[in-house]
């Protein structure tokens, strides 16, 4: 077994002496002299209560975080007072601010934290029933829930996979990294829910998809995971999900899609603002960057899988029919542009334009002749 | 990047031609005869909405899950079709009876239906002016402080585990995606009870962090499950419990009750997972009592630690109530041992001869 | 019109609370629980499902209960006097407070589970007995 403590407590006469102390009333209280700051906090906006800006101060603060807190490894609040010769060390790996942080990240967390739904009873699941919908378009509509249902759990493994190596002094980044783990939860839930509502259940798993998938999951580190999954991946989902919205076939499905993009929107931003922090503090990680988006966009070119589009593609034009083919292959087309467009347009926003003229994307486009159309957007 | 892809698919025409095919209108649509079993699930109980049992039914509800999960490592949905050429993701939690219990669904739903957020569901006012006495208040900020910790860490341990398991269970990587939330909830709402108005955090408690190193660094799921969910949210739930009653604002009782609700439900959770589990595998019971001996040891060191003992006298009002609260705490805590299928630990337990300890009873 | 506590007349007044406030009910979230108030002789069931009291009666024994809360007529009638005198049980009141030590208020129970159901709900329990002040209550 792997960590068991330091002292073995059956038969510990210090342990023994120390509660027959405290029982006669001697007390240590050691930790009543803890030496801590004592600022005063206080809500600045009682609409918004009590934030983690509200205790942005002092040593509690994360604007005064250093790049590399040294010292505390434990559990130790940021803040708390600790002796770093005499802590459980936890190992954590990402002990670097610039490994972790975003900018804003605590609005973002307050944020989540504040617009949290419920797939079981914010969506109204009775009243499916109420708009009939052609089989073709249902079934177009399950494989659309079955991708959902199949990729955002992504958002919840690789996050999870690296939230408990990082330092315990970066927690509003932790906190929201849980926030998005419930939030990516609580999405492949509804997209499940549905498909598993409108009467043809779950279809086919995607093998291209499942192959960014593990990309993203086996990034090399947490910075370049997450550009690939928060700026690229998150980035492209969120405008399925608008685009979802306009298409959907149904108030309930509409519905479904207004929920989940508040939240994509929200781990798109952190994703953003984490690359900004990096393109700000660290700039000599682009290369790295970089390398990582290159095979990020490699695989997500990949995913032009016949299933996915095609059923985006009789959603939209609304059928199967020559006519309604056509109608839905303009609508896609226009979203799978707006997807590179919004991409290009983050990372600018990000300090990272550079990465443009190096994306697989813009050749790709010209090949396709959309190029232009691309380019006049930028 | 540790995965490469196989292809520059950049530079592949097939690619090209794919998507000039598909823009061109020339669809597959053999896609759409790939169709699953049929569901149209429904709420059961319209008032509780579409809940994870309603539609846990048939091919796509857990009852047919094996044992031993050799059929799907990819992220594939449990009930989707399942092509070839999908990749393994890699996971290493793949036995139904190392994760399962029969509650995490339900658990689930009610937590994200018992939501509440620290910033504006406290009433955070009420501790303005508050008739706590100077020292009081800084048991109760060194309690938060330890809180936190716990917090932070617990939210650690499931996600350390959450990613390494089939999503063929996913009910309970849901469940453990609302653990990191309740978790990190916990240590937000107790950071700020700590700092707000003149507020201050304590010491960090070397003993707590070996026991939340020692849940931590657990070898194996299990075994992390019944020393987190089983039994350090016992105490955990207790503590909120001992907070809110002893409590003098509304703040404060609002935090206890909170704190005794979410953490209820990781110790529901592990009781029942804990159970499941040695029904499945009786030959288990020896490993986890095993891990729960050493762990409880932990526990003993923090229990003792003057960072937790000596503020819980001053909050309890006196040492013998304090003492009375462990008591309490570990009757609790061994009785779901018993109901989890652990047996009676009380007389083996490191935890009996550390309350004997309380009583005066050096044995 | 007024009704006397402790009485089925109380308890079926406070079931129509949680329709009537339902709005503050939805949103402490999901209630799943059958449990039992004993005061003096008298055992009385109360279920809730979902966010809503589904019925109370009066019950011959705890077998089909979570967990019953026990405690003398006049620690009850304490309790309710601070609910109605100050719009819900103050800290010393509430059910938590009461029944902690287990001298006073005592939660019993067959089972783990069922015990742990009175603290899974505890917000939603203690809005139920607190909706009394928006009753005319004689003690």
């Amino acid at each position: 077994m792997s960590y068991y403590g330091s002292a073995d407590y059956r038969y510990n006469d210090d342990l023994a002496l120390r509660m027959r102390d405290i029982k006669k009333g001697n007390l240590d209280l050691g930790w009543m002299k803890s030496g801590t700051e004592s600022l005063k906090f206080a809500t600045e906006n009682k609409k918004r209560g009590l934030t983690y800006m509200d205790l942005n101060h002092g040593s509690y603060g994360y604007d005064d975080l250093p790049e590399l807190p040294r010292g505390p490894r434990g559990a130790a609040p940021r803040g708390a007072a600790f002796d770093a010769n005499n802590q459980a060390d936890l190992e954590p790996e990402l002990n670097r601010k610039t490994d972790v942080w975003a900018y804003k990240v605590a609005s973002f967390t307050e944020e989540a934290m504040s617009r949290q739904w419920d797939a079981t009873t914010d969506v109204p699941w009775n009243d499916l029933e109420k708009y009939p919908r052609t089989d073709e378009i249902e079934i177009a509509f399950a494989q659309l829930c079955t991708f959902f249902t199949e990729v955002e759990l992504i958002a919840t493994d690789l996050p999870a996979k690296w939230l408990w190596r990082m330092n315990n002094q970066f927690s509003e980044v932790k906190h929201f990294i849980a926030t998005q783990a419930m939030d990516e939860a609580r999405h492949a839930e509804v997209f499940r829910k549905r498909a598993l509502a409108g009467g043809v259940g779950l279809m086919e798993a995607l093998p291209q998809t499942e192959h960014s998938l593990k990309a993203i999951l086996d990034g090399d580190t947490y910075s370049e995971a997450s550009a690939f999954m928060h700026l690229l991946a998150e980035g492209n989902v969120l405008t399925m999900f608008r685009f979802s919205e306009f298409i959907s076939p149904t108030p309930v499905d509409k519905r479904i899609f207004q929920l989940v993009m508040q939240d994509e929107a929200r781990h798109v931003s952190y994703g953003m603002q984490h690359l900004k922090w990096i393109m700000d503090h660290a700039p000599e990680q682009k290369e790295q960057l970089h390398r990582a988006l290159d095979e990020g966009e490699n695989v997500t070119i990949n995913q032009f899988d016949a299933a996915l589009t095609e059923c985006m593609i009789v959603l939209a034009g609304k059928g199967t029919k020559p006519a309604q083919i056509a109608e839905g292959v303009k609508i896609v087309g226009n979203m799978q542009a707006k997807q590179i467009t919004e991409y290009f347009h983050r990372l600018e926003r990000a300090g990272f334009a550079e990465r443009i003229a190096r994306s697989k994307f813009t050749p790709m486009m010209a090949d396709l002749g959309i190029g232009q159309g691309v380019k006049a957007a930028l | 990047m540790s995965y490469i892809a196989p292809k520059d698919y950049a530079a592949d025409p097939e690619i090209v031609a794919k998507i000039l095919r598909t823009v061109s209108g020339q669809l597959e649509l053999d896609w759409m005869k790939r169709v699953g079993e049929p569901a149209a699930f429904r709420p059961s109980q319209p008032s509780r909405g579409l809940t994870l049992d309603d539609i846990n039914q048939g091919g796509y509800g857990p009852d047919k899950l094996p044992e031993v999960i050799r059929h799907n490592f990819s992220m594939a949905p449990r009930g989707a079709l399942l092509p070839p050429g999908l990749p393994s993701l890699g996971y290493r939690v793949n036995r139904k009876s190392d994760v399962w219990a029969d509650v995490a669904p339900q658990l689930f739903e009610e937590a994200k239906s018992r939501r509440w957020a620290p910033a504006r569901d406290v009433p955070w006012a009420a501790l303005d002016g508050s008739s706590h006495d100077a020292n009081r208040e800084l048991a109760l900020r060194q309690l938060a402080t330890s809180l936190i910790s716990i917090g932070l860490v617990s939210c650690d341990v499931a996600a350390s585990w959450e990613w390494r398991m089939n999503q063929e269970f996913h009910e309970i990587k849901y469940l453990l995606c609302a653990q990191m939330f309740d978790a990190a909830r916990i240590a937000e709402a107790f950071r700020k009870r700590a700092l707000f108005g003149e507020g201050s955090l304590g010491v960090d408690s070397r003993a707590l962090g070996e026991l939340l190193k020692s849940i931590f660094l657990s070898d194996t799921y299990p075994e992390a499950s019944a020393a987190m969910n089983l039994m350090l949210f016992s105490w955990v739930q207790a503590l909120g419990r001992h907070w809110a009653a002893t409590a003098s604002n509304a703040a404060d009782v609002y935090l206890g009750t909170q704190l005794a609700q979410d953490a209820t439900r990781f110790v529901t959770y592990g009781v029942d997972h804990v159970r499941s589990h040695l029904h499945s595998r009786p030959l288990q019971a020896e490993a986890l009592s095993d891990h729960l001996d050493m762990c409880e040891n932990a526990l003993v060191g923090a229990l003792g630690a003057p960072e937790m003992i000596e503020p819980l006298v001053f909050v309890s009002g006196g040492f013998e109530p304090a003492a009375a609260f462990y008591a309490r705490t570990a009757d609790e805590y061994f009785r779901r041992c018993d109901a989890a299928g652990l047996g009676d630990r009380r007389d083996a337990s490191v935890l009996s001869s550390f309350l004997r300890m309380l009583q005066g009873d050096s044995r | 019109m007024a009704v006397r506590f402790p009485s089925l007349d109380f308890f079926k007044a406070l079931q129509q609370r949680t329709i009537d406030d339902k709005a503050r009910f939805e949103k402490l979230g999901y209630c799943d629980t059958s449990f039992g108030v004993r005061i003096g002789a008298q055992l009385y069931a109360i279920s809730f499902e979902v966010y809503e009291c589904m019925g109370v009666r009066l019950a011959p024994d705890a077998s089909d209960l979570d967990f019953v809360l026990e405690a003398p007529p006049e620690l009850w009638r304490e309790m309710v006097a601070s609910i109605l005198a100050n719009k819900g049980a103050d800290a010393a009141h509430s059910l938590n407070t009461l029944s902690h030590v287990g001298d006073r208020m005592k939660l019993v129970s067959h089972d783990a589970e069922g015990n742990d159901k009175f603290y899974r709900f505890m917000a939603s329990l203690q809005e139920f007995f607190d909706q009394a002040h928006h009753l005319e209550v004689t003690l």
